[in-house]
């Protein structure tokens, strides 16, 4: 079996909107290597959230297959899929990650609950994971009495909190202004450095990309460059296949 | 977990939550209201009823009803009284015997066409509530030896006539006032006899304080003849609820003491078939009742279906990201639901309280309608003026039922929407994404 956390062959999504086509993805092939930190970037419509749900199993390809953690998306059902996103994936969205009523140590501890971890061991993983992102005072806020970093940070202690084999964050700095965003950056380069964990990042911020160790580009719905960089803020034109 | 989330989901939009509850609760409490004042009103009706000369069933010869003939009697009718008496769940029994009379007095030269009605005044007085009504002096008496106290000693041994207040002052009579009563008979075709007026009644209607007399039912048979027939039973029965089947058990009584063979013809009917009319007029309570259960309704519809789908549409985004995290479909259903049922819980007892309070004031003070209708008549039976509410336990039980469980199954709409919601739909939908 490969070592590769997500795998993504031959994969395209084309929608319907009345009589007009999108063909959103146009055939994508790539896989993604266990604690490795990936950005992928393009312009606006390029086709990144529609590849981000296909990778954690939110929506089905119209072709082509994907693999998590070596399994096969196809043909599971719906309940094994969910439960796949909660023990495998860890999720960072754009903004309004957190449920809305639950205090910064709820919305972490939502995750667990659903996988009916006991209250014991919750209590010592979700103060472990607010340390971690420097929010250990902050657990009884509500999200409307966090900023907007704060929220963020939020989530991705939520992500983080299953032990997933990868955490998908599509354009988790797109909300934030450039100082935040780039702490966001910098508490997600450590927690892949401490944790060997996956990330994989959508952006089009040219700074956000500079910090990936592998920047995938995309442009309508192809896979444009595909480039190793050191991640300390490489020039992003080089051409793929080094 | 869920009912934490529901609860404090509930609370996020202080005002809306606030303005639904109170909505419904209101709407809750006026229909509980409405219902207590309607259910009070039938049940004011089915008492008068009962308490009226009408009683809850009737039995005479089956012609008399609408020849109103003097000569359609049923004889036997002491035997008869007996028998319907020993029936077991019948209350009181009357017989009667019922004329047409014209009535004077020497002291006024006007003669009142009144309708007569002979009892048997201890029978009489447990069943109708109009020894409640005597103003001066007492109930009808029944000579000789009568021994009824309120009657003042100088009358006592005389044929006494119970009259209202309205014919005493047209025929300028007063108590111990001698009259005289020509009624048909049975010997010739008419009999006349003096009668000392010993009650005087006030009921507050006209054909009771002007058009009626009352006299004992042993007077009349020896004055007119009549001897020992009736035209008239009128049973009362201790459950109101088992009438028709009483009326099976009475008939079979009769059919058992010899039938037609003792009594003659006779026919024993309930007071809907006597009274068509306030048959009718219950009905059409119950008519608008459902009208009331409707109005609720839409009320209801309106404000759980619109907060809901305000909810749902509202939290798209939030259903859309813990969806993505592997919440079950289900959990979120059973979540909204959860919102909804506390919603419906909170108006109930909101209502219940309100409800309550209205029912406690319609009960113990009621609303005074003489000034809009007066003492009213209707089908020769008088109903008060004061009406009070019910606080039998359905005035209440049913609404808030109604109210609650329509809540829930309404919510059931906007929670199933919910619970098909796809993941990245909803996380589209809900905004904000690149
Ligand atoms: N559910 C959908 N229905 C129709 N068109 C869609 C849908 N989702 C995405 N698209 C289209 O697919 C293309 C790629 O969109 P998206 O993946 O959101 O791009 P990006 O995230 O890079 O901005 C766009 O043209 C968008 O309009
Ligand atoms: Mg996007």
């Amino acid at each position: 079996m490969s070592d590769f956390v997500v795998e993504a062959k031959g994969v395209t999504r084309t929608f319907m909107t009345g009589d007009v086509k999108v063909r959103a993805l146009r055939g994508v092939d790539m896989a993604v290597e266990r604690g490795d930190f990936v950005a992928v970037a393009g312009p606006s419509g390029s086709g990144k959230t529609t590849l981000f749900n296909l990778l954690g199993g939110l929506d089905d390809p119209t072709d082509g297959e994907v693999f998590v953690n070596g399994e096969p998306l196809a043909g599971m059902n719906p309940r094994r899929r969910s439960r796949l996103r909660l023990d495998k994936i860890g999720f960072v969205f754009q903004a309004y990650n957190l449920i809305p009523v639950l205090t910064a140590y709820e919305n972490v501890e939502y995750p667990l609950i659903l996988k009916k971890v006991p209250a014991a061991q919750r209590l010592k993983r979700v103060q472990e994971l607010l340390d971690a992102v420097g929010l250990g005072g902050m657990l009884k806020r509500r999200p409307n009495q966090m900023s907007g970093g704060q929220q963020q940070r939020v989530a991705i202690a939520r992500a983080l909190v299953c032990d997933p084999v990868m955490v998908l964050a599509d354009e988790p700095t797109a909300n934030v202004d450039s100082e935040t965003g780039e702490a966001l950056l910098d508490l997600m380069r450590k927690l892949n450095a401490e944790k060997n964990l996956t990330f994989l990042f959508s952006t089009h911020d040219p700074m956000v990309m500079a910090a990936a160790r592998r920047l995938i580009r995309l442009k309508d719905g192809l896979i444009d460059t595909d480039v190793r960089q050191n991640g300390e803020g490489v020039d992003a034109s080089v051409p793929a296949g080094a | 977990m869920l009912l934490k989330m529901a609860w404090r989901n509930l609370w996020r939009n202080r005002r809306r939550t606030l303005l639904t509850i109170s909505a419904i609760g209101l709407g809750l409490a006026i229909l509980i209201a409405m219902v207590s004042f309607m259910q009070g009103m039938m049940e004011m009706m089915v008492e008068q009823i009962a308490r009226s000369s009408m009683g809850h069933i009737q039995i005479h010869n089956p012609e008399y009803l609408h020849k109103k003939s003097v000569k359609l009697t049923m004889s036997g009718g002491s035997q008869l009284v007996k028998v319907v008496e020993d029936v077991p769940g019948v209350a009181y029994v009357s017989p009667r015997l019922l004329f047409t009379g014209s009535i004077r007095s020497s002291r006024s030269s006007s003669i009142q066409v009144v309708r007569v009605i002979a009892v048997d005044p201890q029978r009489e007085k447990r069943l109708s509530g109009l020894a409640d009504k005597v103003v001066e002096g007492g109930f009808v008496t029944e000579p000789p030896g009568a021994d009824d106290p309120e009657t003042p000693a100088r009358l006592r041994g005389r044929k006494g006539i119970l009259l209202g207040v309205k014919l005493a002052k047209r025929l300028k009579v007063d108590l111990g006032s001698k009259v005289r009563l020509d009624t048909a008979g049975f010997r010739g075709s008419t009999s006349a006899a003096a009668f000392y007026v010993t009650g005087i009644l006030k009921v507050g209607s006209d054909a009771m304080d002007n058009g009626m007399v009352m006299v004992s039912l042993k007077d009349m048979q020896k004055v007119t003849g009549a001897g020992d027939r009736l035209h008239e039973l009128t049973v009362i029965v201790n459950d109101v609820g088992a009438i028709k089947e009483m009326v099976g058990r009475i008939k079979a009584a009769i059919d058992k003491a010899g039938g037609p063979a003792a009594f003659g013809p006779v026919d024993v009917l309930p007071w809907w078939k006597i009274s068509p009319g306030i048959k009718q007029m219950l009905d059409m309570s119950d008519a608008w009742n459902g009208i009331l259960y409707m109005l609720m309704l839409a009320i209801l519809s309106a404000g759980v279906l619109t907060t809901m789908f305000m909810v749902v549409y509202e939290r798209t985004r939030e259903f859309g990201v813990r969806l993505a995290l592997g919440t079950r479909p289900g959990s979120l259903f059973v979540g909204v639901m959860a919102e909804a049922l506390f919603m419906a819980l909170l108006a109930s007892a909101l209502g219940l309280l309100c409800g309550g309070l209205i029912v406690a004031y319609l009960v113990n003070i009621g609303i005074d309608m003489s000034s809009l209708v007066g003492g009213w008549e209707f089908a020769g039976i008088f109903f008060e003026n004061v009406y009070k509410g019910s606080y039998a336990p359905e005035v209440f039980v049913e609404p808030t039922l109604v109210v609650f469980i329509g809540t829930v199954l309404l919510s059931l709409w906007p929670s199933m929407r919910v619970a098909r919601m796809k993941a990245i739909d909803a996380i589209r939908e809900g905004g904000v994404t690149g």
